[in-house]
């Protein structure tokens, strides 16, 4: 039997995590959700909208039965992650907070030095903090040495369905951490989410690949099939890898000896 | 009296406090969080809460997200 996931105490047995964007309907999002297994599922904070004020996320999902990770998108700087994070407690969210600080628009690679300094202040204030950040190995521990709950190191830009262009320094990352690392961000397909594990990882957060594809929920399930296949490999432990062929059927007693 | 309100300036006419001027909105309290002047209104503040002429609102809510 595996253990649970432990984030800040707190056990979760999915090890997928579930962004909510981009879904065409809350219906479609709600039954990708439940055939995801995932347990924690992001949201972002956004003004609302004055011609149509009852619109609402949580409608669609029952905060019962899943934990709501707020995020900080849209945050250039630590000062607008701070303001958005203490918004989000404020609108009834548990202090926990996926941290994002994304200045540049194209890639939405993480800004490591506002992160850093946000992640700061929040721990301060009580939060359980997330961050999203580079594949950076040193900026993992020194996040770690602030009390940061997570890491969340990206495979690829949010988005791009790329996998994990980030192999190396995520393993050195995994090899270091001793909080739960969560490979965030470009996990395009399945495969992607159990390479992640199968590396160590200690979870994955999709969104975009699941949002997407053509039939939301069936993607779903198949992440959580990747994600399992991979922890599993992972537990059992994968065999070493070589340039030259190691023959698996025996080497002796051939027709022509 | 002349607010702003998501960055967008407005009248209100109404009673001054932030409830009487979130229903004005068709906004439930509960599902939002709000601003003024840059300070947040605690949840259980939000009734009470004075509206005043050039206040700055910021009312957030929820959406979906990764």
């Amino acid at each position: 039997m595996d253990k649970p996931l432990i984030i800040a105490g707190r056990a979760f047995r999915s090890r997928l995590l579930l962004g909510t964007g981009k879904f065409s309907s809350p219906e479609v999002m709600k039954r990708a959700i439940e055939a995801s297994g995932a347990e924690i599922v992001t949201v972002a904070l956004r003004r609302v909208e004055l011609d149509n004020p009852r619109d609402s996320i949580l409608s669609a999902i029952d905060t019962s039965k899943y934990l709501l990770l707020p995020n900080t998108s849209g945050a250039r700087d630590a000062g607008e992650a701070v303001r958005l994070a203490r918004l989000a407690r404020a609108a009834g969210c548990e202090p926990w907070i996926k941290l994002e600080v994304t200045p540049d628009p194209r890639y939405l690679l993480p800004d490591p030095v506002e992160t850093l300094k946000a992640a700061e202040v929040l721990i301060k204030e009580g939060f359980t903090v997330l961050p999203y950040i580079n594949a950076d190995p040193i900026l993992a521990k020194r996040l770690e040495d602030i009390g940061v709950a997570a890491v969340m190191p990206l495979g690829s830009p949010i988005g791009s369905n790329r996998g994990i262009r980030t192999r190396d320094a995520i393993e050195i990352i995994i090899e270091g951490a001793n909080v739960p690392v969560v490979v965030d961000a470009g996990l395009g397909a399945p495969s992607h989410a159990a390479e992640a594990l199968e590396m160590g990882a200690d979870a994955v957060l999709v969104n975009t690949a699941i949002a997407v594809a053509g039939d939301p929920a069936a993607m779903a399930a198949a992440f959580r099939k990747g994600v399992e296949a991979g922890r599993e490999a992972f537990l059992a432990g994968l065999g070493r890898s070589g340039k030259e062929a190691e023959a698996s059927s025996p080497l002796t007693g051939f027709l022509r000896q | 009296m002349k607010i702003n309100i998501n960055g967008k300036s407005s009248q209100y006419l109404g009673p001054p406090t932030l409830g009487e001027l979130l229903r004005s909105l068709d906004i439930d309290p509960k599902k939002v969080a709000v601003e003024r002047n840059l300070r947040i209104v605690l949840p259980g503040m939000m009734e009470s809460e004075p509206v005043e002429s050039g206040d700055e609102f910021e009312i957030i809510r929820l959406v979906g997200g990764g």
